[in-house]
């Protein structure tokens, strides 16, 4: 049964591929978006484990790379160190489960971000220090607000302790 | 939470995906032809799913944009009403004008310009992030497409073909921070660049800052772009600028064509 949700959670991360170029590319506010792969990367590792987490990365990543990217293996690197860093800070057990996940994917996205602009920049890519700005601002909010509809997507058919946070009532 | 033991193993398999990005990405970046073989198969094998998901999702994002836009809708308006005015006045010049090239030409016995042949394509994606904006087109290789021809639509150039599969092609947008094409100010003829930026502003370079340049001026490709052929439509001249310590003015310039709205384009093969 747990190949099943590993099966499905690929799929999941596939479909998210094809969502991202198809529909979030087009959806930005101030050129910033939604970054749907990095948000199934972090729920696959939240429930498949980190080695899931980052081998999905690496190819979520490449596909991304290859398809549109003009250096391949910089998405790659950069999925596969979000789901370790995802892997890292899961281990950080709040009160509530549901803080766990959005500090996880408020920090993830972040890093992501400035390791991103880090790497293009060593590459001899330039990008506005403004926009920048504005993007770790924004982005993580619309990553966090995604992350409620894509982590139940991604929990779907497992036994669950804890719904929106709170924990299941014992049944009599 | 699925339990992770904290064990070396997976420090070990990151080290492992690191040093073959590492890998990849020296190699990528030294040779951009060196995964060529690859990537066309990749863009071959998803080019039916890109097609069929970028369709089923275009009328949605197309709502989005158009809610954006409602609410420029009202400048707009005026402004199109005043070149609408402009344009009724020129046009009765224009026509007195074609006649009269038209027998000049046929005098010195010169060939009116040639239509160029082109190749309608479907846009079936769009890419963009601060290094790059691109759309996917349903054409390819075998089609006849080749890296470098110019892509236009009725509105006017949209950008070039940097990447060809044999079912489909990568263009890169104007307002992408690696385009520039050789471009001229359709009033003075004067030549420049128009380049693409970070901000996703496209801006007319090289001209001196002395130079007189006026808001509205409209920029046609020049003669001396490659592939290009010259006088396509680009767009007008949105604002002027100086910068300190530079010899150049700052134009920036406003494409005639929304590139988040592209559905069809044409591909000059000529």
């Amino acid at each position: 049964m747990k190949i099943f949700f590993k099966v499905l959670n690929f799929i999941i991360l596939v479909l998210c591929i094809l969502l991202q170029f198809a529909f979030f590319e087009n959806f930005k506010l101030v050129n910033i978006g939604i970054d749907i792969v990095l948000v199934a990367i972090i729920g696959i590792t939240i429930f498949n484990g980190e080695i899931y987490g980052m081998a999905y990365g690496f190819f979520a990543g490449m596909l991304i790379d290859i398809l549109s990217g003009r250096i391949i293996g910089i998405s790659a690197l950069l999925y596969a160190l979000g789901a370790f860093l995802a892997g890292r800070v899961s281990g950080l057990e709040l009160k509530k489960k549901i803080l766990t996940d959005l500090l996880l994917v408020l920090i993830v996205t972040e890093l992501n971000i400035l390791f991103k602009s880090g790497v293009y920049y060593l590459f001899g890519f330039s990008a506005s220090s403004a926009k920048l700005g504005l993007e770790m601002l924004i982005n993580p909010v619309f990553n966090a607000a995604l992350m409620f509809i894509l982590f139940p997507l991604l929990d779907l058919g497992r036994e669950r302790k804890e719904e929106l946070g709170f924990i299941f009532k014992k049944k009599a | 939470m699925a339990p992770e033991k904290r064990n070396p193993r997976n420090i070990i398999i990151l080290s492992v995906i690191i040093v073959i990005c590492i890998i990849v990405i020296t190699v990528s970046f030294k040779d951009s032809g060196a995964f060529s073989k690859i990537r066309i198969l990749t863009f071959d094998f998803f080019e039916p799913v890109q097609e069929k998901t970028y369709l089923f999702f275009r009328p949605v994002s197309h709502f989005f944009l158009n809610i954006r836009e409602y609410f420029n809708l009202n400048a707009e308006n005026r402004d199109l009403m005043e070149e609408n005015a402009g344009l009724i006045k020129d046009y009765s010049d224009n026509i007195n004008l074609r006649v009269e090239n038209d027998s000049l030409r046929h005098l010195l016995g010169m060939q009116l310009r040639q239509d160029h042949e082109t190749m309608a394509a479907k846009v079936i994606g769009y890419f963009e992030d601060k290094w790059q904006s691109e759309v996917i087109i349903n054409k390819g290789g075998s089609s006849g497409i080749s890296e470098g021809m110019a892509v236009v639509n009725d509105e006017g150039l949209i950008g070039i073909v940097i990447f060809v599969s044999s079912s489909s092609s990568r263009v890169r947008l104007l307002d992408d921070p690696q385009s520039s094409i050789g471009a001229r100010l359709l009033s003075s003829r004067k030549l420049g660049m128009i380049e693409g930026s970070p901000e996703k502003k496209i801006y007319f370079n090289y001209i001196t800052r002395g130079e007189e340049i006026f808001k509205g001026d409209i920029l046609i490709t020049s003669e001396l772009g490659g592939n290009i052929p010259a006088e396509i439509l680009i767009g007008r001249v949105k604002s002027t600028s100086v910068r300190d310590n530079s010899a150049y003015a700052v134009i920036e310039v406003e494409p005639f064509a929304d590139y988040k709205k592209l559905e069809y384009v044409l591909i000059i093969k000529s």
